[in-house]
């Protein structure tokens, strides 16, 4: 363990990204949340949306909804990026965003890509490959502001990484557990298949390890002694390696989903 | 000026309300009741966990020095 974790005392090894006493407590808050959240799924009887999820008719309510939801991802971010700037300075407002951005997006791309287990209405007017833009954006400013709201409080600025990690990816989650639902309904976005309100249980993981994953990243890389260069490459092997976390975790919740709603 | 200060500070918990509030209307306009219900049973917690969360006295900060306690 020499390098590796401290002793502090007895029985007790600890190091930035983990405590042996206090992790383990927060990840079994996490664990309870979780199995919450499968026995609620289940018990609500819960519909997806009606009829056909493509109708859009231009000027209707749907059309209108998906651009103001567009317009105001856009803003979100624009905001939060402006915040940031003020926050922390130029330097590292540019370099949280412009990763942040990044990662939302391939995350997104690849995703859909690759998995076809869900896909955004095409008639949104930001989309660069199958990807509706305005999600991304949604993304940037969740995870900043969840970033900045730990950083802003002393006694949670002192969690270990794994902890601020789980803390932002339960932020993260009760935003999304109501919201994604409504967005579903209005056809914004489509999954191929579901257990709350038209969206899968899957996606919640995808949630908690996404802004989880950056979240302790970032703060691992922001704290290194180092010059700009190699927080960079840290911040993107962080990134990479914090997706392939993800992609584990959502299977597993995917799994466990299938044999819970048979 | 100082509103727009405090509204400066709060922008973090302000956007996630903005969010919440936004999806209830929606749910409202198009009667989907059990989404309100929905929207309001895990919105409201999720709206209140952030505001709590800057507070240094907060149920989150409690949980956290609680949890480090034990």
């Amino acid at each position: 363990m020499v390098g590796v974790f401290t002793m502090v005392d007895s029985g007790r090894f600890t190091n930035k990204w983990f405590d042996s006493r206090t992790t383990p407590r927060l990840a079994g808050i996490v664990a309870g949340l979780v199995v919450f959240t499968f026995i609620i799924a289940r018990l609500v009887p819960s519909r997806g949306i009606d009829g056909s999820w493509m109708d859009f008719e231009e000027g209707g309510d749907s059309w209108l909804i998906l651009h103001v939801f567009e317009m105001v991802c856009l803003s979100f971010m624009l905001i939060s990026i402006l915040h940031g700037w003020r926050r922390w300075g130029f330097k590292k407002a540019f370099f949280f965003f412009s990763f942040a951005f990044v990662y939302g997006f391939f995350l997104e791309e690849i995703t859909v890509y690759f998995s076809g287990y869900y896909v955004y209405n095409n008639e949104a007017w930001l989309q660069i490959g199958h990807t509706m833009m305005a999600v991304p954006f949604c993304w940037t400013a969740i995870m900043y502001s969840v970033i900045t709201l730990i950083e802003r409080n002393p006694v949670l600025g002192s969690l270990k990484l794994l902890e601020k990690g789980m803390l932002a990816g339960v932020l993260a989650v009760s935003i999304d557990i109501s919201i994604d639902a409504i967005f579903v309904a209005y056809g914004i976005w489509h999954w191929k298949e579901f257990q709350w309100f038209g969206v899968p249980l899957a996606n919640y993981a995808a949630w908690f390890m996404a802004v989880g994953g950056i979240t302790a990243v970032w703060y691992d890389v922001d704290s290194l002694p180092r010059p700009q260069i190699f927080k960079e490459v840290g911040l993107a092997v962080g990134m990479a390696l914090s997706y392939i976390s993800l992609l584990f975790f959502v299977l597993a919740i995917y799994l466990i989903s299938r044999l819970w709603f048979p | 000026m100082r509103l727009l200060e405090e509204l400066y500070n709060r922008w973090p918990e302000l956007m996630v309300l903005i969010a919440h509030v936004g999806g209830a209307l929606i749910c409202i306009y198009m009667k989907r009741w059990d989404l309100l219900v929905v929207g309001i049973v895990f919105g409201v917690p999720s709206t209140l966990l952030f505001m709590d969360i800057s507070r240094k006295d907060g149920w989150t900060v409690r949980l956290v020095k609680w949890l480090t306690r034990l």
